[in-house]
């Protein structure tokens, strides 16, 4: 049996859960983006290896903008 | 220890561990040296090596220097840069081809040993006083709950400080065809491209580091008016039930620069 209160509280935590672990997502697909930036170096694609360090920073960034969106909906 | 007053017992036990602690960052300064250049220098067949042998001065004198003055300028930043004296000099003592995938950890054990040591050196002998007394945050609960958060995030921190800079590193070095791959595309360059290439990752990685977790730490730990400013203005931005701006353009740009990878591999031919 959920109490009123925490029906209430409930959709909240699972939000702010939810964006919280689509940040760490984010972060660890910006890894993967660096990761193929240097593969892409190492194979001499230089315009592939920038393109693909932009979306790494594009993602990351987009991951602490989460991140924060998170923090305050905790709080 | 009766008689001797407490002051003195501290001056004295502080003497002590700093004695220590100078020959452990001595050891630790010395194994990273061998590691770094005197082991490839032993295992090189050429002839090229004064040059490389009369630099490698520089670092020991930097050390010692280092560890008798505990300069945190000398020990963080002037021995690991002039460790790259030797091997400007001689670009074959390093990359893919010089160390083996277990030498380059080792290698990497020892630069992160010394920078603790030399970190932890650095901020003991500053003369700062020890804190007379200290707050036991586990004490109380709310506090407590806090400070769970507070250690959460520094765990994330140094989760990602480890899994970057290990990523990094095994696409460049410690892949199986790394070594191959190099040689194949920079056949007259390979030691030099390779160098390249680790110098232009470590400048991104701290570029990475010093903007996504040394600025947010430094501002956590200041308390920095700005970050509650930006807090505050996110909140009223939820209370409106609107996501920040700065969301949208970032994966809109990530999209867009996906679609443009998308199109240059498709223009390209396969490698």
């Amino acid at each position: 049996m959920i109490s009123t209160r925490a029906r209430a509280i409930l959709p909240s935590i699972v939000k702010h859960i939810l964006l919280e672990i689509i940040s760490i997502i984010l972060f660890g697909a910006s890894l993967v983006f660096f990761y193929q930036c240097v593969h892409f170096i190492t194979q001499r694609d230089y315009v592939g290896a920038l393109l693909l360090l932009l979306v790494g920073f594009a993602v990351i960034r987009a991951g602490v903008d989460l991140a924060r969106l998170g923090f305050v909906r905790r709080k | 220890m009766a008689s001797t007053s407490p002051f003195v017992y501290d001056v004295l036990m502080l003497r002590k561990s700093f004695a220590l602690a100078d020959v452990v960052l001595l050891v630790l300064g010395a194994n990273l040296l061998s590691t770094f250049l005197l082991v490839p220098m032993l295992h090189y067949r050429g002839d090229e090596l004064d040059g490389p042998l009369l630099a490698s001065l520089l670092p020991i004198s930097l050390l010692v220097a280092g560890v008798l003055t505990a300069n945190r300028g000398i020990l963080l930043f002037l021995v690991p840069v002039s460790l790259l004296l030797p091997l400007s000099l001689l670009p074959q003592l390093a990359g893919a081809k010089a160390l083996s995938p277990t030498g380059f950890l080792l290698l990497a054990v020892a630069l992160l040993g010394f920078t603790f040591g030399s970190a932890w050196v650095a901020s003991t002998s500053r003369g700062a006083p020890l804190p007379s007394k200290r707050r036991q945050l586990e004490a109380s609960p709310s506090v407590s709950r806090k400070h769970r958060r507070r250690l959460r995030i520094y765990t994330l921190f140094l989760l990602t400080c480890v899994a970057f800079p290990l990523t990094l590193i095994y696409a460049l070095y410690l892949r199986p065809d790394a070594a191959a791959l190099v040689e194949a595309r920079f056949p007259e360059r390979g030691p030099a491209a390779s160098l390249l290439f680790g110098v232009l990752v470590t400048v991104f990685w701290l570029s990475v580091f010093l903007r996504y977790v040394a600025a947010p730490l430094r501002d956590h730990i200041r308390g920095d008016q700005n970050q509650r400013q930006q807090l505050k203005a996110l909140e009223g931005r939820l209370h409106q039930r609107k996501a920040p701006a700065s969301l949208y353009l970032y994966l809109l740009l990530a999209l867009v620069m996906l679609a443009l990878f998308w199109l240059h591999l498709r223009g390209s031919p396969p490698p």
